[in-house]
């Protein structure tokens, strides 16, 4: 009779143990008789009536319900009630050890802030998509060529509306940067502004909030007169007035109707752009002269690949059909996001965020070990509430919730330390970084702060909890007996400062390394003397400076003017300001076989005007500079630095010699020093300088030398200016040295963001040998007193304890370094030329936390050493 | 129904199974929270008379004075609801004419 068979009754009871794992310890016993009581009952039930109401078969199925009624049990444990009573509980145990908990709290307020910061930068810069809908339809194209060196070079125009007519996977629109001279109302001012393509706006899909786009026949010569304006240009220049639109501006003199106002906050590639004019082709523009950034939205569902795989194609028929220009020419599609936040800011990113983890593991590592130490100083009670019948896991519950308690006060104080380290992150990025504006303390930042909390209280609260709850119940109950966790835990809390001083000595290297770099950049001898000069700009629009004699009786008009002004000692200017960017020439030596294009020699060169040399204190070597008698009906003439010279002539005198351009030939008067004209990690770079007398350019950089602060005349220059003509506006008014701060922010946020990481991490991995040391040495005390009475002189006890400190103190430098070695690899983008392995940081990093670690050990020694023998014995 | 079946004078799960039908996975859960809500008290059967029986002693359930109130008001609630005609199918007895 298979359904009175004993088998059933005891895969009954086999199920109802199993669950009872579920139920909570204190309830277990009780649990378990319960439902023994009812199976017993119900088997008998069984047995004994010959028509039972429940068949046998269904005792597998009620026992079943056993696992229903553990799990309801098990979630009764965690209501709101119970949870709410331990909150209170934690808070009230606080009161017990409040500056244990005040350092635990600071330390992850440290850690949490900084993340959040971080986050908070990484988000907009990495995560979030483009403000622009379906923005991961957007890339860019540009022109390649193996052969020269190209990887990401702008398009040519005919290339551009070639691409654009024959792609079906791309709709692509085309802008060049343009600024203007605003002539509109009381005040000229120098505005930023792109030339787009007509259809640009409608690749972005963003549309004007007021008027319309452009249309296609406005790309035609003669039919662009029409501007779009940003909502801020709006707001400034026409008080925000509907009205605006139909009105008539004034750009470079040339009067343009406005057609639309772009919605507030649109912005692409760069921010403070002020106003949009429609491109022109005029079908002669040069297939080699590339000067055009793209933005494509995929067509039709199109992927990536096929638009990689059409564009190509299309270069490819490019370069066939038009070898003289584009031979070897090919093509390359980024996405948009890849474009805007190239490698450099994804390296810096993931750096970044690696360093704040970094950070977050010291402050964890740190609460772990200061609540390891607290939760070792409470073993009797933890003791008592087992020996009372609490379970383990209502234990761990308990000492969780404190953990977690403490984590959510540092996440609340690290929300303070977020909005500080937001607000210094936002002041060390250059102007020029793409959606600044949009880093703050937003939702998504709140809720990564809540969640880093909450994982950072489990991280550090679960090796604690786990540890205190397995310890044994009987001997701290015992008076003055050894406690359970001693040395099992002993040895986690040093492995956990040894680890923590590990990760404190790789951010530290990373961030020395990084702040030499900076410094490099900052200090290096660029050739030229920063100090004491005045720069500002200004262009000379055609319209009214349609002759070249105009602009240079202009320029030389101002010239006598400003270096007539008090305090001033030299004067000149320049095309373009060391370190704002590059522009390349075409050239060859007459005489040298280069007969192909392809082969053509490029450098690099600038257009000045008399007094640049002297104004920036760049010695002569050889020959001459360039004087105020060169003029366009003298001899055409030029200066090259010494590269270029070596590059042509070695040893021989350059001075006489000749080069040809596009324009003609130029004869080379002079040699000047190298300078560091392109950038630190560019290095010396072959330079031709000409003269703006010969070769007039409308817009310049003026440099002013003087003997007193170059900001004490900036109003007077503008004044000059203005006294010349009230309708220039000057911009860009700055000192040198500010200049090259602004062009060289970006390159400087690595290091002053790892420099204060490092400066945490340090303070965190000395507090925590600190604080594992005075843990170390308050548990001892009784050993120290046995040592000192049986005759340890103080000096001893002093060594003794010194000495675990070195210990861990070294394990840590010495697995740190290991780490260091791998790691500091990936920095070097960011070090300008400092090695990665410099074994000077290295040094001074690993002397340093050997040192701060000793010295974090010696308080708690001393205080060993005050140890009262009587008084440390009476407790035995 | 496992308090109207408590105070029908069922006084253990496997009784309450037996006189509502419901599942074991639902009524020893149910018992429990009654008891937490204040409505059931529960208390162990005399160990001598289980002994007697040679059996475990039984966890019995009562039904309390705040379980009675809640009971009526319940029982009240659900006789108030209107019959109500389910799939367009019209009991006879409610049928109209």
């Amino acid at each position: 009779m298979t359904t009175r068979s004993p088998l059933r009754y005891r895969l009954s009871a086999a199920l109802i143990r199993l669950a009872a794992w579920f139920v909570p310890k204190e309830r277990r016993a009780m649990w378990r008789r319960q439902w023994d009581a009812e199976l017993t009952h119900r088997w008998h039930v069984n047995r004994w009536q010959s028509c039972a109401p429940v068949g046998a078969g269904h005792l597998i199925l009620w026992s079943l319900g056993a696992f229903a009624h553990a799990w309801y049990l098990f979630r009764t444990e965690f209501t709101m009630d119970s949870i709410w009573q331990d909150v209170r509980f934690a808070f009230r145990s606080f009161r017990t050890g409040p500056g244990l908990i005040a350092v635990a709290v600071g330390s992850l307020a440290l850690g949490i802030g900084a993340n959040s910061s971080v986050f908070s930068v990484v988000d907009v810069f990495m995560l979030r998509p483009l403000p622009y809908p379906e923005a991961h339809e957007l890339a860019s194209v540009y022109s390649t060529n193996q052969e020269r060196g190209w990887t990401s070079l702008e398009l040519s125009a005919p290339d551009f509306r070639d691409l654009r007519d024959r792609s079906r996977t791309l709709d692509l629109a085309a802008q060049d940067d343009a600024t203007y001279n605003l002539s509109e109302g009381d005040e000229p001012e120098r505005i930023q502004g792109k030339r787009v393509s007509w259809n640009f706006f409608r690749v972005l899909e963003v549309q004007p909030s007021l008027g319309r786009a452009f249309l296609p026949e406005e790309e035609t010569v003669g039919q662009g007169n029409v501007v779009i304006l940003s909502d801020g240009l709006w707001h400034r220049r026409f008080g925000a007035d509907p009205s605006a639109l139909g009105r008539s501006v004034t750009l470079d003199g040339e009067t343009h109707s406005v057609v639309g106002v772009m919605p507030p906050k649109f912005w692409f590639e760069e921010p403070g752009n002020d106003l949009w004019t429609p491109l022109s082709f005029t079908g002669e523009q040069a297939r080699n002269g590339h000067y055009l950034e793209t933005v494509g939205r995929l067509l039709n569902g199109s992927t990536l690949e096929q638009a990689r795989a059409e564009v190509a194609q299309i270069a490819e028929a490019l370069a066939d059909a038009f070898p003289e220009t584009s031979a070897g020419n090919g093509a390359r599609v980024l996405t948009l996001h890849e474009e805007f936040f190239d490698e450099g800011f994804k390296a810096g990113s993931l750096i970044a965020t690696v360093a704040v983890a970094f950070v977050l593991l010291i402050a964890c590592a740190n609460v772990a070990n200061l609540m390891m130490a607290r939760a070792a100083g409470r073993e009797r009670e933890v003791a008592l509430r087992g020996a009372l019948g609490a379970g383990r896991l209502r234990i761990v519950r308990q000492l969780m919730t404190e953990a977690v308690m403490v984590a959510l006060m540092g996440g609340g104080l690290g929300l303070l330390v977020a909005v500080a380290g937001i607000r210094g992150l936002v002041s060390i990025m250059p102007p020029s970084f793409p959606r600044v504006d949009e880093i703050g303390l937003d939702g998504r930042v709140l809720l990564f702060t809540a969640m880093v909390s909450l994982a950072t209280g489990i991280v550090f609260g679960l090796a604690p909890a786990l540890q205190t709850s397995r310890a044994n119940l009987i001997a701290p109950l015992k008076e003055g007996g050894r406690t359970g966790t001693g040395a099992r835990g002993g040895r986690l809390r040093k492995a956990l400062v040894a680890a923590e001083v590990s990760l404190a000595l790789v951010l530290l290297v990373s961030s020395t390394l990084l702040v030499q770099g900076f410094l490099r950049i900052r200090t290096t001898d660029r050739g030229f003397n920063r100090e004491n000069v005045l720069t500002f700009r200004f262009a000379l629009p055609e319209k009214a400076y349609p002759e070249d004699e105009q602009v240079v009786a202009f320029q030389d008009r101002l010239m006598s003017k400003v270096r007539a002004v008090p305090g001033v000692v030299a004067a000149g200017a320049t095309s373009i300001l060391p370190m704002w960017g590059g522009s390349g020439t075409w050239y060859s030596i007459p005489g040298e076989d280069r007969p192909d294009e392809a082969g053509r020699l490029g450098t690099s060169y600038r257009v000045l005007l008399p007094g640049f040399f002297e104004t920036m204190q760049i010695p002569l070597v050889a020959g001459r500079v360039m004087e105020n008698e060169d003029r366009s009906d003298g001899p055409a003439i030029i200066v090259i630095n010494e590269v270029m010279a070596e590059r042509h002539w070695g040893d021989t005198d350059p001075i006489g010699q000749q080069i040809e351009f596009a324009s003609g030939r130029r004869e080379i008067v002079g040699v000047v020093k190298n300078t560091l004209e392109l950038g630190v990690e560019t290095g010396v770079v072959p330079m031709i300088y000409f003269s703006a007398l010969q070769s007039t350019r409308r817009s310049l950089a003026w440099v002013v030398r003087t003997t007193t602060a170059p900001e004490m005349i900036a109003d007077a220059v503008q004044r000059e200016v203005a006294a010349l003509d009230p309708n220039v506006p000057v911009y860009r008014v700055m000192t040198m040295d500010e200049h090259l701060k602004d062009v060289t922010g970006g390159d400087t946020v690595m290091a002053k963001m790892m420099a204060a990481m490092a400066v945490i991490a340090l303070l965190l991995a000395v507090g925590g040998v600190y604080g594992v040391m005075a843990y170390s040495v308050s548990q001892r005390t009784q050993e120290m007193g046995i040592r000192m009475a049986l005759g340890a002189q103080r000096k001893n006890v002093l060594s003794l304890v010194v000495r675990q400190g070195t210990v861990l103190a070294l394990i840590g430098v010495v697995v740190g370094t290991g780490i260091a070695l791998g790691v500091t690899r990936g920095l070097s983008r960011f070090l300008f030329g400092v090695s990665p392995f410099d074994p000077a940081a290295f040094g001074v990093v690993a002397v340093t936390l050997l040192v701060s670690g000793i010295a974090a050990t010696y308080l708690p020694a001393r205080r060993a050493t005050r140890v009262d023998p009587v008084t440390a014995l009476r407790v035995e | 129904m496992v308090l109207h079946a408590l105070a029908r004078g069922c006084l253990y799960g496997f009784d309450i199974i037996e006189a509502t039908g419901l599942t074991s996975g639902t009524i020893y859960p149910a018992l429990d929270k009654l008891e937490r809500l204040g409505y059931a008290r529960s208390e162990w059967e005399d160990g001598r008379i289980a002994q007697r029986e040679r059996r475990p002693a039984r966890r019995y359930f009562t039904i309390t004075d705040a379980g009675r109130d809640y009971l009526v008001t319940a029982m009240e609630r659900y006789r108030s609801l209107a019959p109500v005609d389910i799939g367009g199918t019209v009991h006879p007895k409610h049928s109209p004419g």
